[in-house]
């Protein structure tokens, strides 16, 4: 079913996103990012990557709100400082050096990187890993991640 | 001795009565959960699990008319008639994209509400991210088989 994710992918298409929302759609691929994962490392949704802002897969509330506590997503993030754009406030929310805990439901491999656009410090993981603790080099570091 | 004997028994009985009428009362409201979130993870142990999306995602829908997901450990013959809102009945009829079986049995589910039309089977404790395409957006009630 096409639905009213919150992506900034989708809100970008705005009204196509809304009119698929209202007709049944036949197919269930969508690659986009969801912002509204909780806490456990149940709550990764099957072929995503996920991160938490807190150790053990916990779902902070970082920068006061400001920013995401948790966030999935089942393509390459360049950016993760620019998840959704909020007009009200002029600012883009994201979960930027911010990561603690990371999920791969993927059969890649992952890396994830200190800079946007997959620069700086490279920390790799394996297919179907689960890191309750994210090594000290990269925790509160991650600004990009891919499929490598 | 034989009088004080069956008045101990008696007393027993009654407290084993009210006992199994307590646990009842409390286990019969949970049958059936709604928006239970993102993830194999979400689905409690000896549930049946469904997802509007695949890879176990939650949706979401216009005007929230229907449910994103839900999990019941009991059959469904209308997914349709889940629960009741001010403008009417709300389920999550011809919309499930992934399903997971966290019991030990066989589950079916179907095309039709009242367990009719095309039938999915799998087994137990089995994940499906995907649906077959046959089935998919398409299940409207479901049972152990």
């Amino acid at each position: 079913m096409r639905d009213l994710r919150r992506t900034g992918l989708r809100l970008a298409v705005g009204a196509a996103a809304l009119a698929g929302a209202i007709v049944a759609s036949t197919t269930s691929a969508s690659a986009s990012v969801l912002t509204d994962i909780q806490t456990g490392s149940g709550k990764c949704p099957a072929n995503w990557v996920c991160l938490w802002s807190d150790y053990n897969f916990v779902r902070g509330n970082p920068a006061g709100g400001y920013d995401y506590g948790a966030v999935g997503s089942d393509q390459n993030v360049p950016d993760m400082g620019k998840f959704v754009y909020e007009s009200k406030s002029w600012r883009w929310k994201g979960m930027q050096d911010q990561a603690s805990s990371v999920v791969n439901n993927t059969g890649s491999s992952i890396c994830f990187y200190e800079h946007n656009g997959y620069g700086g410090a490279e920390f790799r993981i394996g297919p179907w890993e689960k890191w309750a603790t994210v090594p000290g080099w990269i925790n509160d570091r991650i600004s990009s991640f891919k499929y490598c | 001795m034989f009088s004080k004997r069956s008045l101990t028994r008696l007393g027993l009985g009654t407290a084993v009565a009210a006992g199994l009428v307590v646990a009842a009362a409390t286990s019969a409201g949970a049958t059936t959960v709604t928006n239970i979130g993102h993830g194999a993870g979400s689905c409690p142990a000896g549930y049946i699990c469904l997802w509007s999306e695949g890879n176990f995602i939650q949706g979401g829908f216009v005007y929230d008319h229907k449910f994103g997901s839900f999990g019941s450990n009991q059959n469904i013959s209308d997914m349709g008639k889940l629960g009741r809102t001010s403008t009417g009945d709300k389920g999550m009829q011809d919309v499930t994209s992934s399903v997971l079986n966290n019991t030990g049995s066989s589950i079916c589910f179907y095309e039709h509400n009242g367990y009719g039309g095309a039938e999915f089977r799998i087994g137990p404790w089995e994940q499906w991210p995907s649906l077959p395409s046959w089935i998919n957006d398409r299940i409207s009630s479901f049972k152990y088989c």
